[in-house]
């Protein structure tokens, strides 16, 4: 069995060396590899631990093991199905790469690998659920990043990424190695009912963020695939570290919720990792990138507790129309926001223009883009509602979504 | 800098793996150690354990 383990693990690590042997991969290759092997770690094991509940399969051995998963398994199908098969075959599409997968390979093999791996009596729709899940987005997040497209579904599973591995594979580490177990069947209605708005809320600081980067900086929220223009409105406007501090105030939650205080202490290391590499990259890219806008945004933005009212580089203007019904209204409410003028028009619809933005607004989330510059509370408002309002528009979008994202007219 | 202490912390968690995992939750304390040495250490001092380094 062992020798089967260490096949599952060096296998491909081995694909991956002579993958690169054969053809070099350019930068935004390797960075789309690395993408997809820790999107697949994440999801992974979440797809693992969700076929463990279901009886899907279970795994027979007690070494190296992580919350009942053996983690050799775990990382080498993250390298397999990430950026070995993506560099070994980057021109082939991942539902065609994984499906003599999943048909063939698991079909004749997965009921063979006792005792590693006992195949329960629903195995195979356990195997679909992984693939759909985990190793053919991981593949699309690859080729995407490779090839600078699909903006919004490469950040929507970037983001994916990051809770999995942050707020499931992290805590489970931390379990492991200080003690404490998830026990989620165990915790009392109460606790739910306290433990997910308020996890929730932090979690709209962290995808406020990430939209926001996405929409205005053209680019995502890791440093590798950095955005392409210096991100100072919405949520940023406010505060300089939204995602820092929303996996913080995540930990803290997440921590309480579960009795665990070396989850809450996460949040002590996301203060340091923002003290170094935050700060690092802020020095040797943000700062290079943009000599004379960063600094006057630092100044004026903190990196950890939000500003009440925005720091606003640049007014921003609404658009209203008299005869329009609520225009007069929203003009009314909107009358203490900084920043922010209201010019009649004549066309019914209301349009949000900021010098400083790429993306302007129109309609509802014109006024909800208009409503971030009242204060801190309406600016988590007003992101929540575009988050679900464009959200769902970028991700179903059948063409391209980069279009979705170009300068508005 | 921040690379090589990166790939220090690396090939200590796989060469000691009774301590990996602490290792690894550790790994944003390599983060702030190359940041303080960049910008807190002393040039005098820093400019020459640099080169020395990296040369």
């Amino acid at each position: 069995m062992w020798a089967l383990r260490w096949l599952l693990l060096l296998g491909p690590i081995a694909l991956v060396v002579l993958a690169l042997r054969l053809k070099p991969a350019n930068r935004r290759q390797q960075i789309g590899a690395l993408f997809a092997f820790l999107y697949g770690l994440g999801t992974i094991f979440i797809g693992h631990q969700i076929a463990l509940w279901f009886g899907w399969w279970s795994y027979g051995w007690d070494a190296l093991m992580l919350a009942g998963l053996p983690v050799d398994i775990v990382i080498g199908g993250a390298i397999l199905f990430g950026p070995a098969l993506f560099l070994l075959l980057p021109r082939m599409g991942p539902i065609w790469l994984c499906l003599p997968i999943v048909l063939g390979l698991h079909g004749s093999l997965f009921n063979s690998l006792q005792p590693l791996v006992t195949a329960g009596p629903d195995w195979f729709a356990g195997v679909v659920f992984v693939f759909a899940t985990a190793h053919i987005p991981a593949i699309y997040l690859a080729h995407w990043t490779a090839e600078d497209t699909h903006l919004p579904r490469r950040v929507a599973l970037l983001a994916i990424m990051f809770g999995a591995n942050a707020f499931v594979v992290l805590p489970s580490l931390i379990m492991t190695a200080m003690g404490g177990v998830w026990a989620l069947d165990a915790k009392p209605i109460w606790g739910w009912i306290v433990f997910l708005p308020s996890f929730c809320l932090a979690g709209l600081l962290g995808l406020a963020a990430v939209q926001t980067l996405a929409l205005q900086g053209q680019g995502t929220a890791i440093p590798l695939d950095p955005t392409k223009r210096l991100v100072r409105t919405g949520i940023y406007a406010y505060v300089c570290n939204p995602m820092q501090l929303s996996s913080a105030l995540g930990w803290i939650m997440l921590g309480m919720f579960l009795g665990n205080v070396w989850v809450m202490l996460a949040a002590a290391m996301a203060w340091i990792f923002v003290h170094g590499m935050v700060r690092w990259h802020h020095r040797h890219d943000l700062l290079k990138r943009f000599p004379t806008g960063w600094p006057e945004y630092r100044a004026n933005v903190t990196e950890w507790v939000p500003r009440w009212r925005p720091w606003i580089k640049t007014r921003a203007t609404l658009r209203l129309c008299k005869t329009t019904p609520g225009h007069a209204q929203i003009a009314a409410f909107l009358k203490s926001a900084h920043g922010l003028d209201i010019a009649w028009v004549e066309e019914r619809k209301a349009y949000y223009e900021n010098p400083s933005n790429i993306y302007q607004y129109s309609g509802l989330n014109a006024v909800a883009a208009a409503l971030a510059h009242m204060n801190f509370a309406m600016m988590l408002i007003a992101h929540a509602w575009l988050l679900i309002a464009l959200g769902v528009i970028a991700l179903g979008a059948k063409h391209n979504a980069d279009q979705m994202f170009r300068r508005s007219s | 800098m921040m690379q090589l202490g990166t790939l220090i912390q690396l090939v200590l968690i796989v060469s000691l793996p009774t301590l990996a995992l602490y290792l690894a939750l550790g790994l944003p304390v390599v983060f702030l150690a190359v940041e303080l040495f960049e910008t807190r250490f002393p040039a005098s001092l820093r400019d020459p354990i640099r080169s020395w380094i990296l040369a």
